[in-house]
């Protein structure tokens, strides 16, 4: 008896993306939908790269999302005291600037607090890029190293030197000995045609590098702890003696390390030079983002015998369990540990809100809508497990406009999830099969027609404001809405991810809030107004009828 | 002539060639762009196109999706014909059909000699849509060449030579290239300054600009130049089509005095001086109106006052607010920072703030400085306060000195949509607004309010 063939299996690849695009735009005006599952993707895609995907199942779209000469910037400009240096054109430093690196992470961002970051670029013209410049590179490494002093100096090509094959290792090599100040001069090899993908983006900027900075620890020091993968707020606030907005991931990391007699190490990579080289030091791994710290962990793992734990994105009391446990047990520390937990669940007021948003939000079904990149895979997959322990049946959370591709990018986190549970039930959310997410969105009313839910059942969680979201069906006043996403969420005393016990409380009040605030139909935010059709009411809809506090 | 640097490497904001030519583009109503380039380049250009959206134009725009595979392989051109393909099916789909076509590229299929021009041509061709291609990665240079090479290819194609000139009628030229962070809103108070002259606009290169707009380029009297950039292209174009430059030497109509300068030039070259005075006659009433008796600003004129600034930006914009900053707050531009593509720009910028020297502020003028340099000399100047762009925002706050975002010509986060301008007489109003958040970040003392706040609340 033949498998049944999954959508993807049925495009037939040797036609052209055109004409493949033809059937998806025929596709979504006739509601063709199907619904897959996590584990369907990654189980029967396993010999499949999110590049193919972006090739060619996302077609006349298949461009990728940013480049890797962005994560080559975000992620080693937050590095103190470093300098970058990007051999090519001027405009990728410019285009990192323009918006990446103030908004998204990396070294001089609003939201984050990492301090700005110098980048320097060799600022090549068409022939440098065509025939080379090692000289202007050369220059370049000396001229900074004066000028600016810096402790490590980072190298990364931009597409045109990477394609003419720049022997950028070579100058590397010639230059060091005449550095005067650059300890560490690592070459960073992402051109920006590198990858399409951002997961693999981000496994090429962990890849070798961070662990090439370490050294061989002197001594082991007890009870320490690093915490890897991340280019966002990477400090400890207490440590650097200055209370922020809002508390690090790592101040919250911190208090839960110190509550069971540990100690937050290291943060890897973004940290001095001298730190990372002391990061072997440590006795266990714990993990941030996923993707930014499986390698790295992996390669600590082999190198320095450290172990780590594949816990992320605690949010709920399971998932902070498991998080909190991992490293609880080697350090054999169960029982403090779980006292600890509930100390907290009871002391920050979590449990009534926990059986407050419980009943609110049975029967709900849950759209996992990110149609951004801000709202990424593994991320909601946290939001959506802390849902289903919540009290949502698995089969009404629904993800929707992730680019499948980006499931296979960020392979590794998807697998991780799919390893945990919540209530009791394993851990594998359903998939609306839509494979040209970020160019060709679907929205919520699309989705929630299709399934057939009223739009009062409906507990969205979006990651951007879409165009869809106009009066008078998708407002926050007749649909409960939840924002989910990194640089969006920020609320008073969460730490930054919005984990933990401070972003599981934050969450629950959101979800509560959202839900309680979506019993007012009529009264439209000004957002989708704007979009919709500015819907003024009759004068006696607000005097005389409900809308208006006078009315009945 | 490429402006002086001074060194062969740089750490500055340096819009490139492909900035300038889809911002360039994106201004043309109706436009359908196809991205011939990688991931990293499209999403940022997929940026740079929305500055035209507010109030204008939200153009179409489609990725090759170049990969490492194209380029190694030489397929990268068979992905651009499958764009090209695409565009056309999408647009019989939805019956919707571009005014024009325009084809832009990134280093990588600059690299790869990918014939843009060709394909163009042949969409031309197949679907009667006026096509170009514009050859303009980030590696050909600043915004400026971008924009030039758009402007160069738009009146190539479209502008008809011999076109009776109507009276009183001007092209404006580069309105993002004004640089302000306000540039759309400065743009309608500059056009709102030429109306009130009776002064018609004929065509802009480029904001919510039509076709035939273009192809009636020759019908103004004169091109108003809001930069001061060299765009040598552009300028054999307008040569042959009889449009003489005018205004790129005087200051940006920022604050008073340059109000003052700008407008009665622009209102000479059309025999309209006693016009032009009494708009400004009319408009200085208001402002007296609002800040006459106004103990508010008495109080903001106290905390402005000999105050010592440092400004960082692109040359014809800053130098325009540095001599704001002088002649009209009395504030002391101690350090300026002059960013510019061309040696025209510089030298222009220059020659504003000499005759503030004549004055009797002698500024220290950076030309093209690495980050590094200003912040030291910043440092060294002991100044209040920065005024730049967002930018630079982390360096000069990290360092503890109040900084606030008025410039660089990209319009998303400024959090700004109050319709009002900076320029003429009554934008006054707002860059005094401006000015008084800088006064508050200036002269709060929030660090010591964390530490000493009353400790049981």
């Amino acid at each position: 008896m033949s498998e049944k063939l999954m959508p993807w299996e049925r495009i037939d690849r040797s036609r052209e993306n055109w004409e493949i695009a033809k059937d998806y735009l025929t596709m979504k005006a006739q509601r063709k939908f199907e619904i897959v599952t996590f584990k369907d993707i990654i189980e029967k895609c396993s010999d499949t790269s999110a590049t193919e995907w972006w090739d060619k199942v996302i077609p006349g779209y298949g461009s990728g999302l940013w480049c890797p000469i962005y994560y080559a910037i975000t992620v080693a400009g937050g590095v103190r005291n470093s300098i970058l240096v990007i051999h090519g054109a001027q405009s990728c430093v410019t285009a990192v600037r323009h918006f990446f690196v103030l908004y998204v992470g990396g070294g001089g961002n609003y939201y984050w607090g990492n301090p700005f970051t110098f980048v320097t670029s060799t600022d090549l013209n068409e022939r440098d890029n065509i025939l080379g410049a090692p000289e202007k590179l050369r220059k370049t490494l000396l001229d900074v190293d004066e000028l600016h002093k810096p402790e490590v100096i980072f190298v990364a090509p931009t597409c045109g030197p990477g394609m003419i094959g720049e022997p950028i290792e070579e100058i590397i090599g010639d230059v060091k000995p005449e550095l005067k100040h650059a300890q560490e001069v690592v070459y960073l090899d992402l051109p920006g045609f590198k990858a399409i993908d951002e997961g693999d983006m981000m496994r090429l900027a962990t890849g070798g590098y961070w662990t090439a900075l370490m050294q061989e620890p002197k001594q082991k020091i007890k009870g320490a702890v690093n915490v890897i993968g991340d280019y966002r707020g990477t400090y400890v606030s207490e440590r650097e003696g200055f209370k922020p907005n809002f508390p690090s991931t790592y101040d919250e990391i911190s208090s839960v390390l110190n509550a069971l007699g540990l100690k937050l190490h290291v943060i890897v990579p973004q940290s001095s030079l001298g730190d990372i080289r002391r990061a072997p030091e440590a006795e266990f791994n714990i993990v941030n983002c996923p993707m930014l710290a499986y390698p790295i962990c992996e390669e600590m793992e082999k190198k320095f015998g450290i172990p780590f734990s594949r816990h992320v994105y605690p949010l709920g009391k399971e998932a902070i369990t498991n998080y909190i446990m991992a490293f609880a047990k080697h350090f054999g520390k169960e029982k403090e540990a779980q006292k600890y937990i509930e100390y907290r669940w009871e002391n920050d007021g979590i449990e009534p809100l926990w059986q407050e948003a419980k009943k609110l939000v049975k029967d709900k079904t849950v759209l996992m809508d990110s149609a951004i990149s801000m709202t990424s895979v593994n991320r909601q997959m946290g939001y959506a497990r802390m849902l289903q322990e919540l009290g949502v049946e698995p089969e009404k959370i629904l993800f929707f406009n992730i680019g499948p591709s980006e499931i296979l990018g960020r392979r590794e986190g998807v697998e991780y999830y799919l390893t945990t549970s919540a209530a009791g039930k394993p851990f594998n959310p359903k998939f609306l099969w839509w494979p040209a997410p970020h160019a060709i969105k679907l929205s919520p009313i699309e989705v929630a027609d299709w399934l057939g839910v009223k739009d009062s059942e409906v507990l969205h969680l979006y990651g951007d404001l879409g165009w869809y979201t106009k009066a008078p069906r998708w407002d926050a006043s007749n649909i409960a809405q939840v924002q989910s996403s990194i640089h969006f969420r920020r609320r008073r005393n969460v730490c930054q991810r919005s984990i933990f016990f401070s972003g599981t409380k934050a969450l629950l009040r959101d979800i509560i809030l959202a839900i309680k605030g979506s019993r007012r139909p009529g009264k439209w935010t000004l957002y989708s107004r704007i979009l919709g059709k500015w819907p003024v009411p009759e004068p006696a809809e607000i005097t005389k009828g409900k809308k208006g506090i006078s009315g009945e | 002539m490429r402006a002086y640097t001074p060194h062969i490497w740089t750490d500055q904001y340096q819009p490139s060639a492909m900035f300038g030519s889809v911002l360039a583009l994106s201004g043309i109503e109706g436009v359908e762009l196809a991205y011939h380039g990688p991931a990293g380049c499209y999403t940022i250009a997929t940026h740079i196109r929305t500055d035209q959206a507010p109030m204008g134009t939200y153009s179409a725009m489609r990725p090759s999706g170049i990969t490492e595979d194209n380029l190694v392989m030489g397929t990268s051109m068979d992905k651009l014909k499958q764009l090209l393909k695409f565009i056309r099916l999408e647009s019989e789909h939805t019956k919707r059909k571009p005014t024009l076509l325009a084809i832009v590229n990134t280093d990588s299929t600059a690299i790869t000699g990918d014939d843009l021009a060709g394909a163009a041509k042949m969409f031309e061709k197949e679907t009667g849509v006026p096509s170009i291609a514009v050859d303009a990665p980030g590696f050909k240079g600043w915004d400026i060449t971008g924009y030039d090479l758009a402007y160069r290819t738009l009146l190539a194609k479209f502008a008809k030579p011999g076109i009776t000139k109507k009276p009183d009628c001007v092209n404006i030229v580069g309105p993002y290239l004004l640089s302000s962070q306000n540039w759309l809103f400065d743009f309608e108070g500059i056009k709102d300054l030429l109306s009130r002259l009776e002064i018609s606009v004929n065509c802009v290169l480029t904001r919510n600009t039509k076709i035939g707009d273009i192809e009636n380029f020759a019908a103004a009297q004169l091109n108003l130049m809001l930069t001061n950039e060299d765009l040598p292209l552009f300028q054999k174009e307008t040569e042959k089509l009889g449009v003489p430059n005018f205004g790129a030497d005087l200051p940006l109509p920022y604050g008073l005095v340059n109000t003052e300068e700008w407008y009665y030039a622009l209102a000479d070259k059309f025999g309209k001086s006693d016009l032009a005075k009494n708009v400004l006659g009319e408009a200085s009433k208001k402002v007296k109106d609002v800040l006459g008796f106004n103990y508010s600003y008495t109080w903001q004129s106290n905390l402005m006052l000999q105050k010592r600034a440092a400004l960082i930006g692109r040359a014809h914009f800053i130098a325009s607010m540095a001599r704001c900053l002088y002649y009209d707050m009395a504030i002391y531009p101690e350090v300026i920072a002059l960013q510019a593509a061309t040696k025209e720009s510089v030298d222009s910028a220059k020659k504003l703030l000499e005759a503030m020297e004549k004055d009797g502020m002698s500024p220290k003028v950076l030309i093209n400085p690495a980050y590094v340099e200003f912040a030291r000399a910043v440092r060294e100047a002991e100044v209040d306060f920065v005024l730049g762009s967002r930018i630079e925002k982390t360096l000069i706050e990290g360092m503890g000195i109040a900084h606030h975002a008025i410039g660089s010509s990209y319009y998303f986060n400024t959090f700004r949509y109050l319709p009002l301008p900076y320029v003429g007489y009554e934008g006054i109003l707002y860059l005094l607004q401006e000015l008084g958040l800088a006064m508050e970040d200036m002269f709060h003392e929030k660090e010591a309010w964390k530490k000493l706040c009353y400790k049981n609340i």
